[in-house]
């Protein structure tokens, strides 16, 4: 038995199941309706664990954060702890309403991640709600000109891919410090049809490319788009190893994309239990990359990508260890073929 | 001690990146307030709050790291450090001038 990684660098905590919002590709199918909340007291101490644990990074997440009466004191009590950073990802819908006078003491340890898809027509159109976009954008501005920290998380859908320039540019006259783009993962209300085929991956590679040289340099541009550069570099699943999800009702899962997988409940045992145990996450720890099926089993790269995301492979070929189909290596071994696609990894 | 500092992370900074002249009159300073710190399999882990960047050194690094207090030059940290391990004075100055520039690309440092 291999002994348990330290403790998580990051921790994703998810506050409630309830949005205003229905995005069509929410990776939580969160909504209106019933929703799951993790009572105050237990965010109380399961923050205060983590920040004992040395965990640097704490997003808290949702469903939509905003959607809780009492968030303002659970920023506060993460921004007082010894956490390092402090992230929540919000859709702004309802900025207006949180107090954020009590947490302008905080900017400096506190950022906000708003979405925004692209111009508000189309970003309502994605998000499923009138209003949504220029209600982000308030927000950012508003957010920014308070002095937060602000993040936009862009999710790349073939709808947006053309606009991505003129969504950098505005991220970076708005003046926020990142601009995160990410790929839809047919997981929760994604369905595997919503996923970016190759050549619009390689699209959006590009456009990328151009948007990140055209724009200033005051916001930074973070693209998460695995195995894009063609190479399995870069890409390592983390999940159960630098970092773990704390959803709605406690459970705590090696990923928030595979809320099934759950390896505790934090109202039964602390977080660092349930993270060092020795059985913990066994598929993240003890089975890859040895379970990985083929071609990843025999493939040179396997050490350093592990196979990819495992809930994009799961989402798309129903199993954690298929092949991530955004690999761009063929189902052939690396050994049986002519010529190595990129034999520079290593 | 090792000459040799090992390093890799991520960074989302864009800080200063000049080269550190012996003669800098500037003396680096990293905010212990501003850097949460924790053990690695082969040495520490760095993580800046205000960049939200994440570092990993040895314990040559983390030896430096702490010398970081914008009281003294890098020049006078490495002869300092030159001293105590009995190295080179140039290879130590190299070594501190590669170790301050790598954690000023990712926004550690501040110049005072």
């Amino acid at each position: 038995m291999t002994a348990p990684p330290p403790a998580p660098l990051r921790v994703s905590l998810d506050v409630t199941t309830a949005c205003d919002l229905g995005c069509r590709h929410c990776r939580h199918a969160a909504g209106p309706g019933p929703r799951a909340e993790l009572p105050l007291a237990d965010i109380r101490r399961v923050v205060d664990e983590a920040a004992a644990l040395g965990v640097f990074r704490l997003a808290i997440s949702g469903g939509e954060p905003l959607l809780r009466d009492d968030l303002v004191t659970v920023l506060l009590h993460a921004a007082q702890s010894k956490v390092g950073r402090v992230f929540l990802s919000t859709n702004g819908l309802r900025w207006g309403q949180l107090d954020r006078e009590p947490l302008r003491p905080h900017r400096g340890r506190l950022t906000f991640k708003i979405s925004l898809d692209g111009p508000p027509a189309l970003h309502d159109r994605l998000r499923g709600c009138p209003g949504a976009g220029q209600a982000a954008q308030r927000a950012i501005a508003a957010l920014v000109a308070e002095g937060f920290d602000v993040q936009v998380t862009t999710t790349l859908q073939r709808e947006n891919l053309e606009g991505i320039a003129d969504l950098l540019q505005w991220s970076e006259r708005a003046g926020c410090s990142r601009h995160n783009f990410v790929e839809v993962v047919p997981v929760g209300r994604a369905t595997p049809d919503m996923v970016l085929t190759p050549a619009e991956r390689r699209r959006a590679v590009r456009l990328l490319g151009r948007a990140r040289r055209a724009a200033g340099r005051r916001c930074a541009v973070v693209a998460k788009l695995p195995f894009a550069g063609g190479t399995a570099q870069g890409f390592r699943c983390a999940g159960g190893t630098e970092e773990c999800g704390i959803l709605a009702d406690g459970s705590v899962v090696g990923c928030r994309l595979m809320p099934d997988l759950v390896e505790g409940n934090i109202k039964e045992r602390s977080l660092a239990e349930i993270w060092s145990a020795p059985e913990a996450f066994p598929l993240f720890r003890r089975d890859l990359p040895g379970r990985l099926l083929t071609p990843c089993n025999v493939c040179e790269h396997r050490p350093s990508c592990l196979g990819g995301c495992h809930a994009f492979a799961r989402g798309l070929a129903g199993s954690f260890f298929a092949q991530d189909a955004r690999c761009p290596h063929p189902g052939t071994p690396v050994a049986q073929r002519q010529e190595a696609p990129c034999s520079a990894v290593s | 001690m090792s000459d040799r500092i090992c390093g890799r992370g991520t960074t989302r900074a864009k800080g200063i990146c000049g080269v550190i002249e012996p003669a800098a009159r500037l003396r680096p300073q990293v905010d212990p307030a501003g850097v949460r710190c924790r053990r690695a399999p082969h040495g520490v882990l760095l993580y800046h709050i205000a960049t939200d960047a994440v570092y990993e050194t040895n314990q040559t690094g983390w030896e430096i790291l702490r010398q970081l207090d914008g009281r003294r030059t890098a020049r006078e940290v490495a002869a300092a450090l030159a001293r105590r391990y009995a190295q080179p004075p140039g290879a130590m100055r190299a070594a501190v001038s590669r170790f301050i520039q790598a954690l000023d690309r990712r926004g550690f440092v501040a110049w005072v």
